[in-house]
């Protein structure tokens, strides 16, 4: 159940984003909760979601798998190992949170705005942009944890 | 340049798109040596912003895509100089924490002993004297749960979707890790 504010807020968000690119974004009103979820394409080969929904404290929370469950590896060991290194790259002072589920490796960002109005989407967009850049980054990010695991594994 | 800008209050499109022609021609003026400087970048984005968001919700066009383009430029040279910050930062932290490494020092009976069930792989039992002290945090830590909204799971499992053949040699590469 959304609070009003949050209400406000989410609506303020699914009305922009449903009007500047209308095709790309769903609004689900029903099912777990209201949740809005966008598709950036990132290039003409890669497109993304992001999934924007309500939490506690009057929060909206924008969420992303950047890896999921079934694109890490098969070995627990290593797929451990990936997870952890992948969870390294999380910065104290970085816009984004990467966290592990069931479902895979996704970062998170949980909006500083208390208001609907255009600070939000500044901080929705910000996180958008954080997500292309780590999308367009994440075949290096792949590689160098693929290494870092192969020698820590050649190393036991 | 000056960087202070016009608190702009327009109310029409026509006032709004005259405020954007003094912020492009803002953005255009900048040095390289303003760019590098997170104010100036952070102040012009957010009237940018402010103007592009009331352009749009009094139905503006004509200017909407620079206006969007501006905005996206502005907040991407934001991001790239809030990050050079902090990893300079971090870089400023790492050196300190070379120094001095901060762990953890304790007396508490019951996490020294957590400590060697741990290191010996849970292999010992836990004393019954910390048993009522286990449940009481965990009954503490269930009230604070009971309050958060749980996430959702996600709403579909193909939340990247891609042709890429190298990112998909990467994910092949990456499930096969030996």
């Amino acid at each position: 159940m959304l609070s009003s504010l949050q209400q406000q807020k989410f609506d303020y968000l699914a009305d922009w984003l449903t009007t500047q690119s209308g095709s790309q974004t769903q609004v689900l009103r029903n099912g777990e909760g209201p949740r809005i979820i966008e598709t950036v394409e990132i290039d003409a080969q890669t497109r993304v979601e992001l999934e924007t929904f309500a939490v506690s404290y009057q929060r909206l929370y924008t969420r992303h798998y950047i890896l999921q469950r079934d694109r890490l590896p098969e070995g627990k060991e290593q797929r451990y190992c990936v997870i952890l290194h992948i969870l390294g790259l999380t910065n104290p002072d970085s816009y984004m949170i990467y966290a592990v589920d069931d479902n895979g490796i996704y970062v998170f960002h949980h909006t500083k705005c208390d208001q609907p109005n255009e600070a939000l989407l500044d901080d929705y967009y910000r996180v958008r942009n954080v997500v292309t850049h780590l999308i367009v980054q994440l075949p290096r990010i792949l590689e160098d944890a693929m290494t870092a695991c192969q020698s820590e594994t050649a190393q036991t | 340049m000056g960087h202070e800008y016009i608190m702009m209050s327009s109310t029409t499109t026509e006032s709004l798109e005259s405020d954007f022609l003094i912020l492009k021609d803002a953005f255009q003026a900048l040095t390289p040596a303003d760019t590098q400087k997170l104010t100036v970048v952070r102040q012009l984005r957010y009237f940018t912003n402010r103007t592009m968001v009331a352009y749009v919700q009094l139905g503006g066009n004509k200017l909407r895509q620079p206006m969007f383009e501006q905005y996206n430029r502005l907040l991407s040279l934001e991001v790239d100089l809030e990050t050079a910050l902090a990893n300079a930062d971090e870089r400023r932290k790492e050196a300190a924490r070379a120094v001095h490494k901060p762990g953890l020092t304790t007396r508490d009976p019951f996490l020294l002993v957590q400590f060697k069930r741990l290191q010996s792989n849970n292999s010992e039992p836990l004393p019954e004297a910390f048993k009522p002290r286990l449940e009481a945090l965990r009954a503490e830590q269930e009230k604070i749960d009971r309050k958060r909204t749980p996430l959702p799971k996600p709403h579909s499992q193909t939340a990247l979707q891609t042709s890429d053949p190298t990112l998909l040699q990467i994910f092949e590469r990456l499930r096969n890790l030996k």
